[in-house]
């Protein structure tokens, strides 16, 4: 999806070093992505959806 | 005007020191592509405390230096079929998805090797010479979107 979009933000839990990377187990190179946003404990949308919380 | 120019062009640059140059005019985190030829040379002249991040059209992104000779892998060449090194950060990636990124317009420049170039800058580069390895349309065709640099020697 990031290689079909202008602007790419990508949520992620962790961010790594560079040389933490193996070169053959990266599914998409940075050169996609134009953002990053560290959200370590992101809400998991179901159970966000049982509380009956909504998008402001 | 066009004397002056002319006179640098007749003294002209060595691959080196052209390879070099270019390395310096890259700014900081571009991310650039390098054309098979003389282009290669241009990823052995990086200077401390830039990044650039060197893409090679076979799958590439993150390529560094030519290794040295006990660290030579035949399965990581660049382009041109050289061995080239890859930087932490860099990985692989498939042909077309490689072509992704060109056609997609996220490569910044392009260090493109010409086969002539004239004094205002008409480029020919691509032949159908049969004895020759590498030669074709080239990748010109795919780099019309940004920024390319001309990198050849004037004979």
């Amino acid at each position: 999806m990031c290689m079909a979009a202008n602007q790419s933000i990508v949520q992620v839990r962790e961010i790594i070093e560079p040389h933490q990377t193996n070169p053959e187990e990266v599914i998409t190179p940075g050169i996609f992505v134009n953002k990053i946003i560290k959200i370590e404990t992101p809400i998991v949308e179901s159970k966000a959806i049982a509380e009956g919380l909504i998008y402001p | 005007m066009i004397n002056s120019l002319l006179a640098n062009v007749i003294k002209g640059w060595d691959r080196n020191t052209m390879a070099s140059k270019i390395a310096k005019d890259l700014p900081h985190g571009a991310y650039v592509n390098l054309g098979i030829g003389m282009p290669e040379l241009v990823s052995q002249y990086v200077e401390e405390g830039q990044e650039i991040i060197y893409h090679s059209e076979n799958g590439l992104l993150g390529m560094g230096p030519q290794p040295n000779e006990n660290e030579i892998d035949l399965d990581l060449i660049n382009a041109g079929k050289k061995p080239v090194s890859i930087l932490p950060g860099g990985s692989f990636c498939h042909h077309a998805d490689s072509f992704a990124m060109i056609r997609g317009g996220h490569i910044d420049f392009c260090v493109l090797g010409a086969m002539e170039v004239s004094i205002k800058g008409d480029l020919a580069n691509w032949s159908t010479q049969r004895n020759s390895s590498s030669r074709g349309c080239n990748g010109f065709s795919c780099w019309s979107q940004k920024c390319i640099c001309y990198d050849s020697t004037f004979n």
